[in-house]
């Protein structure tokens, strides 16, 4: 590698990661969806073991996940405060996605030059830097491991020194997320399509795909078998409530879909699948296509959850398309306007930040959807002024700050492995703020033994409502505040039950 | 080569009847003393009345015609207690089986390594382990298809002695045998003749079982629907392929196609026969015995293969190897486990109910229901062979739906219901997805319905509407 290319490369490693700092640090707090993470990860560095039995979640659970990246971000934990490893240490990990892609892409193109475009380029896949700042996602670490175990896949087809690198990718992926059912899919459609396209195959190839696919089939068994158990095949969803799944399928349009994704990852990568297939056959894009392939019919079948879909897909995307990226560079050398080449890295820095400056708003207001500084109160307030056992109704996707700040049981969080009744469980507490009967409210509360129910800022700016529609009632009093304020979290106290059949109430 | 043959001999005769009593000896540490499946109450209470009745075509407690299959009378003539039948046969005709297949392997010039994984496989399959622990009709059909088989192929004209007895065990793993038939004569012209002599004396033997006992001739081919989660061991499914070994079948599938030593018409009698399985889960286990010779098949070639890094061969072979032996320990356990002692002691409660009442319940505890409570279950797993089936599922999803007392109660008395029995599968999805859904809020609000029994694993509730009123 030229000493240029290593400077630029990290001129764009630092550029990324100061984007993605400059944006994690606007807000003090992290994204609603980081606190079921930051629960287990303070459970290590406190125990040095993992959450497993949470007696908050749900009211009381067990947790099903491979606990290396917590182990990890608890290392970090040791020294740091859990918001500052949360901002820093998965944004520094996103960012070497950078390096990989480079790699990965000067193994397409042979180019240095665009594979620090193609580098540029993966570190601003706005699905991916939207989805990933504020909230210590896992995808954060997945996303490059993803790429390298690619990289070295291919790598170890061309010199067999690569083969241990690979080996210790593989594995780590599998041990990290079961996300490497992707890579084992699509290393299966990959060997399918060498066939069709009467690609000679080498021996080291049908041998590291054996072993990785056998590794993640026998770890996810073991890892996930009481969910299998429970779900059956529908354990791939991880149980995700109907509602949440039609309203992310349902809301979004193509035009999204493609902005999402990236335009150019997704105009170049077309290209290039299109080149590999009707013009020259390379046998790199086609294992990259049968990645594509792959994330493409789970998102098609519904089998992945959209936005990870999409994470994947434009990761993927990005990848291949340094093949048509590396052909266009290399053809506008022989076009007769001078530097032409350079014209032509300009223009896709310049498309690059045209597309990608006003996504800086979506990134910023996804990672600002934290709790404010006012529901943190009123959940420090539940812990200093209620009976550790109380069970708390809020809304699913701030459960898990709620349970962090205020140390109580939630009737449901973001984590939805192993619940039987979720979809119910989802609308009740979706829902019930907007019973009118207190009938109708009091049988879910009852149902679920709820103490208190706390309106949050969050809620009402959301869904925009003010208060419960069944208050104001003699069984919910007011406890927070106290003052009579129109805005703010309202915290009520639950104080009838419904009598059942024989008094019983 | 002598010595590989002793250890596959002694692999099915010490390992396969060890794994076939692993449930029974999990569930006798846990003071449990339920046999393993349902069938196998069906099967007892069949022998039983045969036993008492000789050959009768009506069952007095269900007050239906019984569907004429030959395993029951068979069993019916041993004369010992219900373990014994329930336990101790099945394992001996699973080790027959499991024999006749090492036959079958040997004859088909399967030896070695590829013949000692595929029976070892066999062994630990959980559908092999789950048929030959549970007492039901597949234990005598598949060992007939079995002997057919391999006495066809031995050039034996007493092949059509077991097809003939097939014909009145089971219809659809006949038309298993018939097209393995096919497939044999389609391979080696010389046993063309033998083949239509056994063929037809199957095909003749069907139409006389049909003519004389197969009443709802079509209802016996009456589908199972064939969801991921009831194909698959280690997705729920009790009566399931194991997905590694699947998986591993699959490999062995290409392998066989690449070696070209298979004719075309037995590659599609495989495919058609898998997937029919998928379909009429009874299929299950004479396809299994295809799959773990592929599967047998696959892990010889990856073993014998010369790989570049010899330790990943190692650790992708123990990865099998772990893989198959793990979906095994998972179904033992999950066997263990199958109808706790609280529900037997709950379904037991409704033996003090008169002997006229009818119960309603999942189709799942109809058997249970017969069995241990001797009441007329509304449901059960035989009752899709009849054909007020439609009517009697449409009757119990609209009472199990039902939020109107009137309707409820209409349809009950119409039917002759007095008493429901609910368990945790039930409430969790199996009919009602929440609390205080359809009836259940009957139960729990109405006057109409008095709780008689509860306990963790099950609760009875009694229709007391007419003596209210």
């Amino acid at each position: 590698m030229k000493s240029s290319t290593k400077v630029w490369l990290a001129v764009i490693l630092t550029i990324v990661l100061a984007a993605r700092l400059y944006i994690a640090f606007q807000t003090p707090h992290l994204s609603l969806d980081a606190y079921t993470t930051v629960r287990q990860v303070e459970q290590i560095t406190e125990t040095g073991l993992p959450l497993y039995n949470d007696p908050l979640s749900y009211g009381g659970r067990t947790q099903i996940y491979s606990p290396l990246y917590q182990y990890f971000l608890a290392l970090f934990n040791l020294v740091l405060p859990i918001e500052v490893v949360f901002k820093v240490i998965p944004n520094i990990i996103a960012a070497l996605t950078v390096l990989v892609a480079f790699h990965l892409a000067k193994s397409i193109s042979k180019n240095e030059t665009t594979a620090l475009l193609i580098a540029l380029i993966s570190g601003f896949i706005p699905v991916f830097f939207n989805n990933t700042i504020n909230n210590g996602s896992i995808y954060n670490a997945i996303i490059p491991l993803f790429l390298l175990t690619t990289h070295y896949f291919l790598a170890t087809n061309k010199d067999p020194k690569y083969l241990p690198h690979l080996i210790w990718t593989m594995i780590l992926l599998t041990v990290l997320h079961p996300a490497s059912l992707i890579l084992a899919i699509s290393l299966l459609i990959y060997m399918l399509l060498l066939r069709l396209q009467d690609f000679r195959e080498s021996s080291r190839e049908p041998e590291a795909i054996l072993f990785f696919t056998f590794f993640v089939v026998w770890l996810n068994l073991i890892l996930y078998q009481k969910s299998l158990s429970v779900h059956g095949a529908t354990a791939i969803w991880q149980n995700i409530p109907s509602a949440i799944i039609q309203n992310s399928y349902g809301s979004i349009t193509a035009l999204q879909s493609i902005y999402t994704v990236g335009v150019i990852p997704l105009i170049l990568g077309l290209a290039s699948i299109y080149i590999s297939l009707f013009t020259s056959k390379k046998k790199t894009i086609t294992l990259l296509m049968a990645i594509c392939l792959t994330i493409f019919l789970m998102i098609w079948l519904r089998a992945i959850e959209l936005t990870t879909g999409f994470i994947f897909l434009g990761a993927a995307l990005t990848a291949i398309s340094a093949y048509s990226l590396g052909i266009l560079y290399e053809n506008s050398k022989i076009l007769k306007i001078s530097k032409a080449p350079t014209i032509l890295v300009l223009i896709i820095i310049l498309l690059l930040a045209i597309l990608f400056i006003p996504n800086i708003s979506v990134a910023k207001k996804i990672a600002g959807e934290t709790p404010t500084q006012k529901d943190i109160n009123a959940y420090i307030w539940i812990k200093e002024n209620t009976p550790a056992n109380s069970t708390i109704m809020v809304l699913p996707e701030e459960a898990s700050a709620m349970s962090y700040y205020a140390n109580r049981p939630n009737v449901i969080d973001d984590n939805y492995l192993l619940i039987s009744d979720v979809n119910r469980r989802y609308y009740d507490a979706t829902n019930v703020w907007n019973d009118v009967f207190i009938t109708s409210a009091l049988e879910k509360l009852n149902y679920y033994s709820v103490k208190y129910i706390i309106l949050t800022e969050h809620n009402q700016n959301t869904n925009n409502i003010r208060k419960p529609a069944f208050i104001p009632h003699a069984c919910a009093t007011q406890v927070y505040p106290y003052t009579s304020e129109e805005t703010g979290p309202k915290i009520y106290r639950i104080n009838c039950g419904l009598i059942q059949k024989g008094g019983q109430k | 080569m002598k010595s590989k043959e002793t250890t596959m001999l002694l692999a099915i005769l010490v390992l396969a009847p060890l794994l076939m009593l692993a449930p029974y000896g999990l569930k006798y540490f846990q003071g449990n003393t339920s046999f393993s499946g349902g069938d196998t109450y069906n099967s007892l209470r069949m022998i039983q009345l045969y036993k008492e009745n000789g050959l009768t075509g009506v069952d007095p407690l269900q007050q239906r015609a019984i569907s004429m299959d030959i395993t029951y009378p068979l069993l019916s003539l041993i004369h010992a207690n219900s373990e014994t039948i329930a336990i101790i046969i099945p394992i001996l005709i699973g080790i027959l089986t499991a024999y006749i297949f090492y036959l079958l392997l040997k004859d088909l010039k399967i030896e070695g390594q590829e013949l000692l994984f595929g029976i070892l496989i066999i062994i630990v399959s959980p559908l092999y382990i789950y048929s030959f622990t549970n007492l039901s009709t597949e234990i005598i059909s598949t060992p007939l298809l079995a002997l057919t088989v391999l006495l066809l192929r031995k050039n034996s004209y007493f092949s059509a002695i077991p097809i003939i007895i097939l014909a009145f065990a089971d219809l659809k793993i006949l038309i298993l045998g018939v097209l393995a038939i096919i497939a044999i004569c389609a391979g080696d012209k010389s046993k063309r003749k033998l083949g239509i002599i056994t063929l037809a004396s199957g095909i003749i033997a069907a139409t006389a079982s049909i003519l004389l006992f197969k009443q709802n001739f079509a209802l016996e081919f009456a589908t199972a629907t064939p969801t991921l989660n009831n194909i698959f061991v280690e997705l729920g499914a009790q009566q399931g392929y194991s997905l590694i070994v699947f998986a591993l079948a699959s490999i062995g599938f290409v392998i066989f196609w690449n070696r070209k030593r298979v004719t075309l018409t037995a590659i599609l009698v495989i495919l058609a026969a898998f997937a029919a399985s998928a379909f009429y889960p009874k299929l299950r286990l004479p396809v299994l015995f295809i799959l773990a010779l592929l599967a047998g098949v696959a892990v010889n070639s990856i073993a014998k293969r010369e790989w570049h890094n010899p330790s990943m061969k190692d650790f992708t072979l123990i990865l099998i190897l772990c893989s198959i032996i793990f979906s095994t320990v998972v179904f033992l356990k999950a066997q263990s486990t199958y109808l706790p002692e609280d529900k037997i002691e709950a379904i037991r409660y409704l033996s003090a109910t008169n002997p006229d009442d009818t119960i309603l319940s999942s189709e799942r505890n109809g058997y249970l229901i017969e069995y241990y409570a001797n009441r007329r279950a509304y449901l059960d797993p035989q009752s899709y062979k009849h054909p007020d089936y439609k009517e009697r599922l449409e009757t119990s999803n609209l009472i199990y739906s039902s939020r109107s007392l009137a309707d409820a109660e209409k349809l009950m008395k119409e039917n002759g219901i007095t008493h429901i029995f609910v368990d945790e599968q039930m409430l969790s999805g199996e009919v009602w997805t929440s609390r205080q859904e359809g009836l259940l809020f009957l139960l729990e609000n109405s006057m109409e319905f008095v709780k008689i029994f509860e306990n963790e694993q099950g609760k009875i509730y009694k229709y007391v509407g007419d003596s209210l009123q």
